[in-house]
């Protein structure tokens, strides 16, 4: 989400925070409020403060680990809890790069996954490589509610749209949300 | 010449001529004056020549012929008064010489007669002196004989009287009328030149008339002009005067005037690009009108000053009342152009730091209204959300209610929300006064401006911020949660201290919340141990089952799920709640030593325990439940080893009293008391180097003899089988079997050790033997130690 990518694992601490202006076709500009949640378990208790006000949950987990897999279960029913279903969640398969030699999760558990939780769009990005993470950006602020009706600047900033995106992270150094 | 001194012979024929004496020949009268005379005459005429050639007068056609005669009579009168003059001054030497007077009037006549001798005497001289030569006169006879050959004339010529003077009269006739003819002729070749000359005469005085006419029209033509150039050189100065002037006066309209165009975009027009140029040319001129202060009479540089100032000043107003309008409604910021104009107009104001300061100030108090009252309307406690603010959240954004039961989750969400203002108003602010195109110092003061814009309009939000949690944090008295509620602020000091420096309030004040929400920690565990130590109940709940009291085990179940989380979530530093050194000290002293201080006291004041090993274990079951509880929590190590020790301190004391009771039912008690007051057993002495002879002393009690000792040996093997088994029944209501054992084990050891020891001293000294071994008797007391004691 920094457009940078660094090999070295730095956990985030506590929330990190992003705002990102996009420019769309048609001239439409929108501003996403990003917020970057710690995968680490003591900080989880944060997150639902965030998710109260958000828009979008970007729920990340890591190919190559198939527990970051199952974990986004526990994250999916916090992001639920807050907002009901009056959410967009998006399911995010990190470090696609990896995709060949050290794949746990297949494409195919991921749209299972999607299916099953209701999951707006799912898709696997891979920071490092910067493989669809634009697209991602993109495809998360068209699938805004305000988007396509009123999107001129102004609207937009009345009506930030918050991003949530959660780091499911288990294992250290598991997933990402580096973008 | 020759015709000059003919003019002088004409001059003598005219009839005004006062002389009347008879002249042979015109050419006699020119020899009488002298040569220095005649070249003085000639020399005259000369000058009056070239003086006459010179002057550009008429004159030069005049003919000069009658002038001579004028001239020549002059002449003659000139030397006449000479002549008379002179006489004159003889007559009057005379006179003077003879009398010496004055005038004398027989002066008179005698200058009449003088002047006829005079004019005799010249012309005797004019015949004496002759130039001729003689050869010349004979050469004149000649020529006279030639032509008028009758020789008898010649005596007729000569002869005195009338008929002389009458021949002389005919030759004379005969003479001029030759002259006259000859004369005559010379004078015929002069006609044709005098006729071309007279004819010439006409053209050259046309020629003159013309020359005088034009030179008089060339001279009027070169007075009009000459008048006419003075006039236009003095208009040319005038010209370039004026034209100074003019560029004197376009260079101070450009210096120090504005144009009326230039004065309406500054009054009326839009605030600009071509607004600032205006503006700053209005500066300019500002300053320009130093030099006309500067000048003799300063009146009309303060007389621009004042106008310029004014149109500035006006300008100023403008470009405030922009700014306030633009900072006020966010929403026109969007537009690109609108932005842009404002950071002119920022730009342009940094300068003028009061007017800057004001709009800021303005800025930062209605961002600071907005920020205050959007957060009491988010985070009010009845739930009820005002009207629609410029909010960041937009329309759906829910309000942080406060639950009753779950007050971490509302600071949480506070804090949250507190944290999403922060950034978002570090955002909104930087992207207002952050001005592209700034040199570095420029853009180094103006990160500065944004970054006191930011603190100054978040530091807004400090207080209700700090009086929310307060207010939360002191009616709360559940440590778990207070604990939580500090875990929160202090992680959220740390997020924040990513986009806020240190000074910034609103940063401070979440600092000063975790010192608040960890003295509160603090206070809730004092006020407990105070209520507790005032507490008769507690006091009283002590009984003889000699367990610890309830009010340790609930303390423990509130303190150690914090503990947990302190011990789980710091991983680097070594003290808790981010105390220093001293103060984690304190803070373990408190929440360990602090209770076990005030259940002592408690045991102390209870007047049931006055055995002395009920107190004991009491205590020791006391310390053995706090340590079973802080043995895992690495943090507290050290307290661990101190609650060893004061266990071990306790283990002492019971095993002293189990070794008195195994001493004093063996009639042992006061032998041991004795025995260590000469020389204490160690340990060392222990084995088979044990000298009994040391002891000889106590052979002066009185009780140390044959029947005593085979008292004590009936009594040992009466007592001691049951021994054991009444120890450990007095050591049920102590919890840890482990301390038990101990205390069993090491009160069998010491009488054990004794018992050898002293019945090696009653052999030495009263050669009486115990009949039981020390083996047996380890036996008989637990004998776990056998294999130590078999040596
Ligand atoms: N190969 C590969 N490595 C990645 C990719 N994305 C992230 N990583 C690595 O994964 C590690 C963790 O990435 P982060 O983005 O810091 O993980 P996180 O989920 O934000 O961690 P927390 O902030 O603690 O929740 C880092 O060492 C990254 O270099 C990727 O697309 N491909
Ligand atoms: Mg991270």
């Amino acid at each position: 989400m920094y457009d940078t990518f660094d090999e070295q694992y730095a956990a985030t601490i506590g929330i990190d925070f992003l705002l990102k202006t996009m420019y769309l076709e048609d001239n439409k500009t929108i501003r996403l409020q990003l917020w970057d949640t710690a995968g680490q378990e003591r900080f989880r208790s944060l997150i639902p403060s965030y998710i109260r006000d958000s828009h979008v949950a970007v729920v990340c987990y890591d190919i190559t680990n198939k527990k970051s897999f199952n974990n986004l279960d526990k994250w999916i029913k916090d992001v639920k809890l807050e907002r009901g279903d009056d959410v967009i969640v998006v399911l995010v398969g990190n470090k696609s790069d990896l995709g060949n030699d050290k794949r746990q999760v297949t494409a195919e558990d991921m749209e299972a996954l999607q299916k099953e939780v209701g999951a707006r769009f799912a898709i696997e990005t891979s920071t490092k490589a910067n493989h669809n993470v634009k697209l991602l950006f993109k495809k998360i602020a068209q699938s805004l509610p305000e988007f396509g009706t009123n999107s001129d600047e102004t609207e937009h900033r009345k009506n930030k749209p918050e991003t949530i995106d959660i780091s499911v992270d288990n294992t250290e150094t598991a997933s990402s949300s580096c973008c | 010449m020759d015709f000059i001194d003919f003019d002088s012979f004409l001059d003598l024929a005219k009839p005004g001529t006062t002389s009347n004496l008879p002249q042979p020949q015109p050419a006699l009268s020119l020899p009488i004056s002298s040569n220095i005379e005649t070249f003085g005459k000639r020399f005259t005429n000369l000058n009056n020549l070239t003086r006459n050639l010179l002057s550009l007068d008429d004159k030069l056609n005049e003919p000069s012929q009658p002038h001579e005669p004028v001239r020549e009579s002059e002449l003659a009168r000139k030397y006449a008064q000479l002549s008379i003059d002179l006489l004159k001054k003889q007559h009057q030497h005379q006179q003077n010489g003879d009398d010496g007077t004055g005038t004398d009037p027989s002066a008179v006549p005698a200058t009449t007669s003088s002047s006829a001798t005079a004019s005799l005497s010249s012309r005797l001289s004019r015949v004496f002196n002759n130039q001729l030569n003689d050869s010349l006169t004979r050469e004149i006879f000649n020529t006279l004989e030639d032509k008028f050959p009758e020789t008898d004339s010649i005596k007729e010529l000569i002869e005195p009287g009338s008929t002389g003077s009458l021949a002389r009269k005919r030759l004379r006739g005969k003479v001029e009328g030759e002259l006259v003819k000859n004369q005559t002729l010379v004078l015929k070749e002069y006609q044709p030149v005098m006729s071309q000359l007279k004819a010439l005469e006409e053209s050259l005085s046309r020629l003159n008339q013309l020359n005088e006419s034009l030179n008089s029209k060339v001279d009027k033509n070169f007075e009009t002009s000459n008048s006419f150039n003075s006039k236009i050189k003095a208009l040319t100065d005038e010209k370039k005067m004026i034209s100074l002037k003019k560029n004197l006066l376009i260079g101070f309209k450009e210096k120090f005037t504005l144009n009326e165009y230039e004065q309406y975009v500054l009054s009326s027009g839009d605030i600009n690009d071509e607004f600032f140029q205006v503006l700053k040319k209005a500066e300019q001129i500002n300053e320009n009108c130093s030099i006309l202060l500067a000048i003799d009479n300063p009146q009309l540089g303060l007389k621009i000053m004042s106008k310029i100032n004014q149109l500035i000043n006006t300008s100023i107003d403008r470009i405030i009342s922009f700014c306030n309008k633009t900072l006020s409604n966010l929403y026109s910021l969007n537009s690109k152009s609108k932005l842009l104009t404002l950071h002119q107009c920022l730009r342009f104001l940094k300068n003028k730091l009061n007017y800057f300061n004001t709009i800021m100030a303005l800025f930062t108090e209605s961002r600071s209204k907005i920020l205050i009252d959007e957060f009491l309307s988010e985070t009010s406690t009845d739930g009820k959300k005002s009207g629609d603010h410029d909010s960041y959240h937009g329309g759906n954004s829910r309000p942080v209610f406060i639950s009753e039961n779950d007050t971490v989750r509302y600071i949480g969400d506070l804090l949250a929300y507190v944290h999403s203002v922060v950034v978002n108003e570090t955002d909104l602010i930087a992207s207002i006064f952050t001005i592209e195109g700034l040199d570095t110092q420029e853009k180094a003061e103006f990160d500065q401006i944004i970054n006191q814009i930011k603190d100054e309009v978040l530091k807004s939000m400090a207080r209700p911020v700090k009086s929310r949690i307060n207010q939360v944090v002191s009616s709360e008295t559940k440590l778990l949660t207070i604990y939580s509620i500090f875990n929160l602020v202090e992680l959220y000091s740390l997020m924040l201290s990513k986009q806020l420096s240190s000074s910034n309030e609103l940063l401070r004040t979440i600092n000063e919340l975790i010192k608040s929400s960890r003295d509160r920690i603090l206070d809730v565990i004092n006020s407990r141990f105070l209520t507790i130590k005032n507490s008769n109940l507690a006091v009283l709940e002590l009984n003889f089952d000699l367990q610890p009291p309830e009010w340790i085990i609930e303390y423990f179940a509130d303190l150690l799920p914090i503990l947990d989380q302190i011990v789980s979530s710091s991983t680097s530093t070594s003290t808790v709640l981010n105390f220093n050194e001293k103060e984690n000290k304190e803070f373990l002293s408190l929440i360990i030593d602090r209770p076990i201080e005030i259940f002592n006291e408690h045991v102390q004041t209870n007047k049931l325990f006055n055995v002395k090993q009920d107190q004991l274990i009491l205590r020791q079951n006391f310390l053995d439940l706090i340590l079973s509880k802080i043995i895992p929590i690495s943090i507290l190590s050290d307290k661990v080893l101190e609650l060893n020790e004061q266990i071990s301190g306790l283990t002492k004391e019971l095993t002293q009293i189990q070794l008195d009771y195994l001493l004093k039912g063996c009639l042992l008690y006061d032998h041991f008391n004795i025995i260590n007051m000469i020389y204490p057993f160690n340990d060392e002495e222990s084995g088979d180097d044990f000298e009994p002879a040391i002891y000889e002393a106590i052979k002066e009690n009185k009780l140390f003899n044959i029947q005593e000792m085979a008292k004590v040996n009936v009594l040992v093997q009466e007592f001691l089988p049951n021994a054991l088994l009444e120890i450990q029944r007095s050591l049920l209501k102590l919890n840890s079997p482990m301390v038990v054992n101990d205390i069993v084990n090491d009160s069998g050891e010491e009488f054990v050790k004794f018992y050898h020891k002293f019945g090696l001293v009653v052999k030495n000294f009263l050669d009486f033997d115990f009949t039981w071994s020390q083996n047996e008797v380890s036996l008989l007391l637990g004998g776990q130690n056998e294999g130590v004691l078999i040596q």
